[in-house]
């Protein structure tokens, strides 16, 4: 779903909202109305945790959820995880997450068919990491 | 609408600080009659806990809206906790919530401050709220909220349960008091990432005294404590206590 679509959604649904619904939230015995949750919304934390992962028709499951790390920089954004060692970049946190789940899907791939007695070090743990944690799901 | 609700078993500790917390406020507010020695004399107040709270947020004119009933903020040298004051009404807020026991603390020394300066007896309300902001990614476009939150929605055949947006509000009567709950994914404004917005509060406004406050906090933080618990799923709770790859 691209940002333009997902950015519609919210727009179809403030607009179905009724004003009576916000309103009577807002004037309603809520503690503290004062607070201004708004401005929390560019409030960004910088880990997202993913348990299902989504590409060319396939997922990938993970058994514990993958913290994928995004930062803005100056032009691009970047998603990574150190543990999986990944480290990608895109022109929006969308792009980033897609090529983030496609670098995923390539290791996963590579690591399941490599046999352990191909892999020391650093190969070796991440080969450990996908095989345990991660599973395809049949469609 | 169809809410599930968790077997009685205790899978957290009251105690318990989650380091992937997703709090992003917390607040604790009494309500009273209309004091106007509170209108009068704030610098009284403010005198005595300045040395913490320095600085004045002084609360801007809203059209319709008595001046009176808006609070004055007063706030730590680092934004993150403040007090809000204003002629019937007193909260205290963090920002960077260290566990419960650190804000009640502060919460019952700021509040007897309050007690002690104006003199009050008599409380309307108290409420204790829950401003959680979880960070998500769509998959395959949908909302995963079933990842995060025990909330079930029942629709009938030929409308789909896959969410590409929502609000959800619930207003409901407990047997101590009263919670509000909303839900709905939000997006930054350079849409650079969402989040579902998990904002509850749990309110008392029965048999209330100012004498009671210390066992009011605590009641109040431990049914908010416990509906943020019944709403996560286990395995969100694994990841806030740091279980991830």
């Amino acid at each position: 779903m691209i940002v333009d679509d997902i950015v519609q959604s919210y727009e179809i649904r403030n607009l179905r909202l009724e004003p009576a619904i916000g309103e009577k939230y807002m004037h309603s015995d809520i503690t503290a109305p004062e607070i201004d949750v708004q401005s929390w919304l560019d409030y960004s934390r910088a880990k997202i945790p993913v348990w299902q992962f989504y590409a060319h028709g396939k997922s990938i499951l993970s058994k514990k959820p993958v913290s994928v790390k995004i930062n803005k920089g100056e032009v691009l954004y970047f998603a990574e995880n150190e543990t999986l060692g990944i480290y990608v970049t895109g022109e929006s946190s969308e792009v980033a997450i897609k090529e983030f789940t496609e670098e995923l899907f390539h290791f996963y791939e590579y690591y399941s068919n490599l046999h352990e007695s191909k892999v020391i070090g650093e190969a070796q743990r991440l080969k450990l990491l996908y095989d345990e944690q991660f599973e395809e799901l049949v469609p | 609408m169809k809410k599930q609700t968790q077997k009685h078993v205790e899978k957290f500790g009251i105690n318990e600080v989650y380091p992937n917390s997703p709090l992003v406020e917390v607040v604790c507010e009494i309500r009273f009659p209309g004091d106007l020695a509170i209108e009068c004399k704030k610098d009284e107040f403010h005198a005595k806990i300045k040395d913490g709270y320095p600085n004045i947020l002084v609360p801007s004119a809203k059209s319709g809206k008595a001046m009176s009933l808006e609070p004055y903020r007063f706030e730590n040298e680092k934004k993150s906790a403040g007090v809000m004051l204003a002629i019937n009404k007193f909260s205290f807020y963090m920002k960077k919530y260290e566990g419960h026991k650190k804000f009640i603390r502060e919460f019952k020394r700021l509040a007897k401050i309050l007690g002690e300066t104006y003199s009050l007896t008599k409380l309307d309300r108290i409420g204790w709220r829950y401003i959680n902001f979880i960070p998500f990614s769509r998959e395959d476009g949908i909302v995963p909220l079933e990842r995060f939150l025990q909330v079930a929605v029942q629709v009938p055949k030929g409308i789909s349960d896959r969410f590409e947006n929502f609000s959800i509000v619930l207003i409901s009567k407990t047997s101590d008091g009263s919670v509000t709950t909303k839900i709905e994914p939000a997006m930054r404004t350079d849409r650079a990432q969402e989040a579902l917005v998990l904002d509850f509060d749990f309110a008392m406004t029965e048999n209330l005294s100012f004498s009671k406050l210390n066992s009011l906090v605590k009641k109040a933080h431990d049914n908010t404590r416990l509906l943020f618990e019944n709403l996560i799923t286990d395995k969100y709770r694994g990841y806030l206590r740091g279980e991830e790859i």
